[in-house]
């Protein structure tokens, strides 16, 4: 396996054996509530992290796909802390240094967080259950073709990619030499692509494919755990509304 | 008897190209009939099989099953038509292997677990069934085109088209697969290079050269026919 596919279902908690499309709803549902939460209080701070924290343990991705997410949100969303003398705190930018460190900090905590939550819902979901786990989510069907074909393509279209690098380092245009063929891969690339999304939409075409793709099989009788994950997270949704809302402090 | 396949002077030609690709081809596949054919590389074997289902524009008559491949009857067509393309992984629409297999009975109304079932039966004829809740994307290449093959299989349609069904099986595989095709109730048009897996599966043999086809019923007449295209070729491309 390459290991493009390294994080697909490499779980192995507790939550991998919810229902595939428990555990999507749930990663969706607390994604969502990651989002709302407001973060100027700690109680908002606190119910983030902790939900965040939560759900990391009971997926247990392996340390090494931690390592991984952990790098990749320091360099996607901590360089937000740069920004911080040009942040704005309620409309003022006279407010103290410590508010906009703050301002900064949310935003680089709440997206190191969503990374997370999205990271562990992968790893709970092998590739191949997200088709079944999307079919049996109520939403509409020409939605569920969509995301099942941009996951679908996007692996072919990364297995592709990695064998041209690999063709590439083969044929010597490693390292310094690269730079020679930095030029030509978009080119190559995207001839490579355009093909095979031409080949694609034949075989498409052939087979008939569309919404009939999305069809629910028997029907699934929940766990006790399936209920227990889906109220935890809707609680979390919903306390976050509340909060944004004030309703809640 | 009328034939399941049959091509009536079809003449190909790509759109920016000043030749044909195929020129005024006429031949028919009979029921319960395999035909391999064979042709140099860029002879119009792939495309010849890509008409057949309407992806490629032709002028003349192509008939599936006595259904006229026209617009109007696509559908139909392609309904009666089990495809392989020679990329496998091109015609792989699902992240599991069995959902993609049983997706053209599921598509007809077959129940899921119907549909799994055959699914199952079709990937077991072509020894992967245990292989069936692995994702496509994990799988070597010859498994793949097995995966592909199975969801051609499974609907046991009027007529195959296979393009180069054995490029990427090992030789076991190849002579099971030989075997797996003699034996399905369905009539098959092969494109292929395989000159061995040919005479283990075909019964008659069509060679496309120049533009034109010729017929035989000994594999090895087709072959000389293909060898002699490829010297003319050969000699042709030697500069004086």
């Amino acid at each position: 396996m390459i290991d493009v596919f390294a994080f697909w279902g490499c779980g192995k908690g507790p939550l991998k054996s919810l229902h595939a499309h428990i555990r999507i709803l749930s990663g969706i549902l607390l994604g969502c509530g990651c989002m709302l939460v407001p973060l100027q209080s700690i109680t908002g701070i606190v119910l983030m992290v902790i939900a965040t924290t939560c759900w990391c343990v009971l997926a247990a991705m392996p340390i090494k796909m931690l390592i991984r997410c952990a790098i990749a949100s320091l360099i996607l969303f901590f360089p937000f802390l740069l920004l911080t003398p040009w942040m704005t705190v309620d409309s003022s930018a006279t407010a103290p240094m410590v508010e906009r460190f703050a301002q900064a900090g949310a935003i680089a905590l709440r997206s190191t967080c969503c990374l997370f939550i999205a990271a562990s819902t992968i790893a709970i979901l092998a590739i191949q259950d997200v088709h079944r786990g999307l079919a049996y989510i109520p939403i509409p069907r020409i939605i569920v073709v969509l995301i099942v074909q941009l996951i679908n393509q996007t692996v072919l279209l990364t297995e592709e990619t990695l064998r041209i690098i690999g063709v590439l380092r083969l044929r010597g245009a490693s390292g310094v030499r690269g730079i020679r063929v930095l030029f030509s891969f978009p080119i190559v690339w995207m001839v490579r692509m355009l093909f095979r999304a031409e080949r694609t939409a034949a075989a498409m075409t052939v087979r008939g494919y569309g919404i009939e793709a999305i069809t629910v099989g028997e029907s699934i009788k929940l766990t006790n755990a399936d209920v227990l994950t889906i109220i935890c997270t809707s609680a979390v949704l919903v306390a976050s509304i509340l909060m944004r809302l004030k309703i809640i402090a | 008897m009328n034939p399941v396949l049959e091509f009536k002077s079809v003449t190909i030609r790509y759109p920016g190209n000043s030749k044909n690709t195929i020129s005024d081809v006429s031949f028919h596949v009979h029921h319960d009939e395999r035909v391999a054919l064979f042709g140099l590389n860029g002879s119009g074997k792939t495309t010849l099989l890509l008409a057949a289902v309407g992806l490629v524009p032709f002028t003349g008559s192509i008939f599936i099953d006595g259904i006229h491949v026209e617009k109007e009857n696509l559908q139909k067509a392609r309904d009666r038509t089990g495809f392989l393309f020679n990329i496998p992984e091109d015609q792989i629409l699902f992240p599991r292997v069995i959902d993609d297999v049983a997706y053209s009975l599921v598509r007809k109304g077959t129940p899921m677990k119907v549909a799994h079932e055959k699914a199952m039966s079709a990937l077991a004829a072509l020894r992967v069934s245990d292989i069936a809740e692995c994702s496509p994307f994990q799988l070597s290449h010859g498994q793949r085109q097995r995966i592909a093959l199975a969801g051609a299989l499974v609907t046991n349609p009027s007529v195959m088209l296979l393009d180069e069904p054995s490029s990427a099986l090992d030789p076991h595989g190849k002579l099971s697969l030989a075997n797996l095709l003699r034996s399905v109730a369905s009539s098959i048009l092969i494109a292929t290079h395989d000159v061995e897996f040919a005479s283990r599966t075909c019964s008659r043999f069509l060679v496309l050269c120049e533009n034109e086809l010729r017929e035989f019923h000994n594999c090895r007449d087709a072959e000389q026919c293909l060898l002699g295209n490829f010297s003319a070729r050969s000699q042709s491309e030697i500069p004086h």
